[in-house]
């Protein structure tokens, strides 16, 4: 790299910047929060050689990999001039560059290493940098948590074949309280009948509810109501703080049918961003097409018929919690 | 519960930052609001600093520029602002190609103080493809210190300006109360791949570029000299729209240059404006919120941050009543030393 002189060099911030060099480096504003892992995107979707914008709540998070193909979280704006950062690129050794003047920023720390056009010996003072967060990968999602001292997230046993995303027009604490009280508003499974009629009582461990619910044969002309046994049962549990979901079907042997993970997070302007993780569904007899999931998202929510649905099981969420706690 | 926190703990990444680019022009200067040709018979709508104005042509040809839609004079419905003495008349100029509207109080109008363009003839007359205008989603500051640090060409116009590839790469700023200027001279980069489709044949070419910007105006100068290779001057007269939108009216006249060079570069305007309105859009809002936080900065923003600087203190002045040009202006003087050129 060529070698720059600046002869206005006063003027451009740098020695006040370096002034500031010898004060404490600013702790993350995050560190006081919780420990929660958000699950922002799935593997698949985050590619070696391009960084991608993900949102959590109005926050905008950039996401891409280092050179060990390890996943890194960062806010998505350049500390240089606030373009987003997901406009730029990953260099080969896996610096996330911005695409406007091309300063690098090292994952984990968040700190500008590389300047463009500089001199070849670049040294930052610590204020050079921008908020990182800290991310991982385990069952097929990448997980990012706002705090970086943050103890890493439990490890997922399996990773599910298929896979999704989709966005929908409710808020993230309304999405998931209507998995509880009315699951069929957000969830299809072909063939079957999810029903308002419980199996269960609403169960709190370690911040994770559970709930069981009967299912019936869709094409099943009898009333639910009348009905002494079911052939399924809708299993779903959630984490209370992320929404991350796990929803079994089960047989009336309790073996599993199918699953779904869903992974609820807040999106901007008040939607819910999920992205699910599934097995497949029963092979059609003559085998055509792609292994689709056997539980499906829905995509287009009813809004009116959401609406109207009163609360169920939710209420008890925060009673739950405080009995719990 | 549940989601709390993200959503709720959002803004904090964001904070105040106290030199951010400025949103509006400044009083008393002549902004470059259109290209003459595109001015005919049907009114022309502009906007400066969010009030409206009109430019037509009369029955005989003269440019009219007017607070009110022409035919609205009896209404009451355009403001008789002191930008036009209550008349709802702008004082404008034509020269170079445009028409240039004195943006400020009309007694005060000074032609000595008009911009000067040294590679474009006062008369006007350049092809209608080296002229251009086009909107950006950012204030006219944005787009002014986009101008200011060229370092962003080599990675968002590297097509035509090369990559940050060079033998050396030097910058230098200078200023006046008024004006400030951007110097930079790389030596021994990689032939951008433009100037070879424009016939460049060596492998290695040497770039010095001159950033001029007059900030009471929003005019900036971008005058290019590859060598071996060819002049690329760019005119361009940024006028604020309003804090969110800025138009771009420029002429590129690279008069030095072969005939193919002459025909292609002009007209590769837009496409630069595209890139970097790509940058505008997500950029601009992120400065319009009150909880930002500080810029960083790199030897390369020297002149960016010396706009900022000296733009705010013409505007502190004009917010105390001083709407006068120190001694050491230079706003109306030929560049053409400067750009190192005959004017034409």
């Amino acid at each position: 790299m060529a070698a720059t002189a600046y002869r206005d060099a006063e003027d451009a911030g740098w020695r006040a910047a370096s002034a500031e060099e010898s004060a404490p480096a600013p702790q993350p504003a995050e560190s006081g929060e919780g420990v929660s892992w958000w699950p922002l995107a799935l593997s698949e979707t985050l590619k070696r050689d391009k960084p991608l914008g993900v949102s959590l709540g109005d926050r905008r998070i950039v996401l891409w990999r280092d050179a060990q193909g390890e996943p890194q979280a960062m806010i998505d704006q350049c500390a240089h001039r606030r373009v987003p950062l997901s406009m730029g690129r990953v260099t080969p050794d896996g610096m996330l560059q911005c695409g406007y003047h091309g300063w690098c920023f090292e994952g984990g720390t968040g700190r500008v290493r590389r300047i463009p056009n500089l001199l070849d010996q670049q040294r930052f003072p610590p204020i050079y940098r921008a908020q990182s967060y800290a991310a991982h990968e385990t069952g097929g999602f990448i997980r990012v948590c706002l705090n970086k001292d943050a103890p890493p997230p439990p490890p997922s046993p399996e990773r599910l074949p298929l896979h999704g995303t989709t966005t929908v027009a409710l808020g993230h604490e309304h999405y998931v309280a209507m998995l509880f009280d009315d699951p069929s508003r957000l969830i299809n499974i072909p063939g079957v009948r999810i029903t308002e009629y419980l199996d269960s009582d609403l169960g709190l461990t370690a911040g994770v509810v559970s709930l069981d619910r009967h299912c019936a044969r869709r094409w099943s002309l009898k009333p639910d109501r009348e009905r002494s046994r079911f052939p399924f049962l809708l299993r779903v549990q959630a984490d209370l703080t992320t929404g991350e979901t796990t929803v079994r079907l089960l047989n009336d042997r309790s073996r599993e049918v199918s699953r779904i993970d869903l992974a609820p997070t807040p999106g901007a302007r008040g939607t819910t961003s999920v992205n699910w993780r599934a097995t497949a569904g029963r092979p059609s007899p003559v085998r055509l097409g792609r292994s689709t999931p056997a539980i499906k998202v829905r995509t287009d929510l009813d809004a009116a018929s959401i609406a109207g649905a009163d609360p169920v099981v939710s209420v008890q969420f925060e009673t739950k919690m405080q009995a719990k706690s | 519960m549940v989601g709390n926190a993200a959503a709720a703990s959002a803004p904090r990444d964001y904070g105040h930052g106290p030199a951010a680019p400025r949103t509006s022009i400044l009083l008393n200067t002549w902004v470059c609001i259109c290209h003459i040709h595109l001015i005919t018979t049907k009114p022309l709508s502009r906007l400066v600093n969010g009030a409206h104005c009109y430019l037509w042509r009369d029955e005989s040809g003269l440019i009219h520029a007017t607070e009110y839609y022409p035919g609205a004079t009896t209404s009451a419905s355009f403001s008789k602002s002191a930008m036009t003495q209550g008349t709802g008349r702008y004082t404008t100029v034509e020269a170079f190609g445009f028409v240039w509207l004195w943006y400020g109080y009309p007694e005060a109008a000074d032609e000595g103080l008009l911009p000067d363009i040294p590679y474009i003839p006062r008369g006007g007359g350049v092809p209608r493809h080296m002229h251009s205008t086009q909107l950006f989603r950012c204030s006219a500051g944005l787009a002014i210190e986009n101008l200011l640090d060229l370092t962003h060409a080599d990675f968002l116009h590297s097509y035509i300006t090369g990559d940050d590839e060079s033998e050396s790469d030097e910058v230098s700023v200078e200023f006046t109360s008024e004006t400030v200027t951007m110097i930079r001279e790389q030596k021994r980069k990689k032939t951008p791949q433009f100037m070879r489709l424009m016939g460049v044949k060596e492998s290695h070419v040497s770039f010095r570029g001159i950033v001029h910007v007059i900030i009471r105006s929003g005019v900036a100068h971008a005058f290019g000299r590859f060598t071996p290779g060819f002049v690329s001057p760019v005119f361009a007269g940024h006028v604020g729209e309003n804090s969110m939108q800025s138009r771009l009216n420029s002429t590129l006249h690279p008069w030095d240059s072969p005939a193919l060079f002459k025909a292609v570069f002009p007209r590769m305007s837009p496409m630069v404006g595209k890139q970097d309105d790509v940058m505008f859009g997500p950029q601009n809002p992120r400065y319009l919120n009150p909880r930002a936080t500080r810029d960083l900065h790199s030897p390369f923003d020297g002149a960016g941050n010396r706009y900022r600087e000296l733009f705010g203190k013409i505007a502190a002045r004009q917010e105390a009543g001083d709407l006068s040009y120190g001694s050491d202006a230079k706003v109306g003087g030929s560049l053409a030393e400067l750009f190192q050129m005959k004017p034409l």
